[in-house]
């Protein structure tokens, strides 16, 4: 049986750097295919999940004992495609005669919009949502994951439904373009 | 059963999760409701829409490629720390030694200046150059040879910081020298 994300953590800290290979197999999928959908390119969010995992590596001693790797190396990425997003409108703007045009966030081929609501998902629910569909496990293995029941996966995903088609509504999107 | 309580199992149903007593009653209620219907198109069109967002194949994996980062960030750091066998000196012994160079340079410094003599003090009488500030011959000529000593290591160094001092203390041992030769051969600082 392997071991749980915890035990792997506690591991890394007493200097076994190698158990951390195991987190990395274990995540790489969603959270990569979590950033290429919300990224559009498939290096640049290759490149935002290798730094995610290399510094939740280093900041390990920094997670909360008994918390869960998962959401907080997902907040994790979050930040560093941000920081990817930020490097690439300074890029934009600097490149005036349009040599160096980094694609913008919006033109790229992706369900952006999807990804920025999954994104906007509370803790629970988007963990939940990025390990089902990013990660491509069954509702049972992400159950197992978490350590959680099918039913509360189940009840999550639900939850996450109903906030992802609120986020999703025409009407909303009009708001949104209306505060821009 | 409720409309809500049906609603509540959409998510199941999608993932094929109900067992086939629950699927054929929320299917029996389905057809019967057009609300309850529409929820379920909904919802099955996000389930879609979901599974096509993470179905993009994902170039490479990142497994390799952040194990080797982490041991080359990992790397970074106890090499400032110990010298492996065989490979190149780390700059730390260097920065060490760069300190003591320059607390001997600085009391050579200090003890040609009083030798030679501060402004406050230029009309007194000034001792021999091996009677110099107070400190011994002795030292004075180890204070010389540490320099000499450093000066060699750093010569070998390709640092710019280390070539900076290096051309530093040079100079020192230079001044240094001066001074004695001239105290010995008469042209030193003038005693009165």
């Amino acid at each position: 049986m392997e071991p749980s994300d915890e035990r792997c953590v506690e591991q890394c800290l007493n200097g076994h750097a190698d158990e951390y290979r195991l987190l990395v197999r274990r995540y790489e999928r969603p959270i990569t295919s979590y950033l290429q959908s919300r990224m559009g390119d498939a290096e640049a969010a290759a490149e935002a999940a290798q730094e995610a995992f290399v510094r939740a590596y280093f900041r390990l001693d920094r997670l909360r004992r008994g918390a869960a790797f998962f959401p907080w190396l997902v907040s994790i990425a979050h930040r560093v495609m941000l920081e990817t997003f930020r490097r690439r409108r300074q890029v934009t703007s600097l490149a005036a005669a349009g040599e160096l045009v980094a694609p913008a966030e919006d033109d790229m081929q992706n369900d952006g919009e999807l990804a920025k609501a999954v994104a906007r998902l509370p803790d629970v629910y988007r963990e939940t949502t990025i390990l089902r569909y990013f990660g491509g496990l069954s509702c049972a293995e992400v159950g197992e994951r978490l350590d959680i029941p099918l039913g509360t996966v189940t009840k999550r995903l639900s939850r996450a439904y109903a906030l992802l088609r609120d986020a999703l509504t025409p009407a909303d999107k009009n708001e949104d373009e209306v505060r821009r | 059963m409720t409309c809500q309580a049906y609603r509540n199992q959409l998510v199941s149903y999608v993932e094929e999760l109900l067992d086939a007593a629950a699927a054929q009653d929320l299917e029996v209620h389905l057809r019967a409701c057009a609300d309850c219907r529409g929820e379920e198109v909904a919802t099955r069109q996000l389930h879609e829409r979901l599974l096509q967002a993470g179905a993009q194949p994902i170039r490479g994996v990142v497994e390799q490629r952040v194990m080797d980062e982490i041991c080359s960030r990992r790397a970074d750091r106890p090499a400032k720390l110990s010298v492996a066998a065989g490979a190149r000196p780390s700059r730390r012994p260097m920065t060490m030694l760069l300190v003591v160079a320059a607390s001997v340079a600085i009391c050579v410094g200090a003890a040609l200046f009083a030798w030679m003599g501060g402004p406050s003090d230029r009309s007194s009488v000034h001792p021999a150059p091996n009677q110099i500030a107070g400190l011994e011959p002795e030292k004075i000529r180890q204070a010389r040879a540490q320099l000499a000593a450093a000066l060699d290591v750093l010569a070998a160094a390709d640092g710019g910081d280390e070539t900076v001092f290096a051309q530093g203390v040079q100079t020192c041992l230079s001044e240094y020298d001066n001074q004695v030769a001239k105290a010995r051969g008469g042209t030193g600082p003038q005693r009165n």
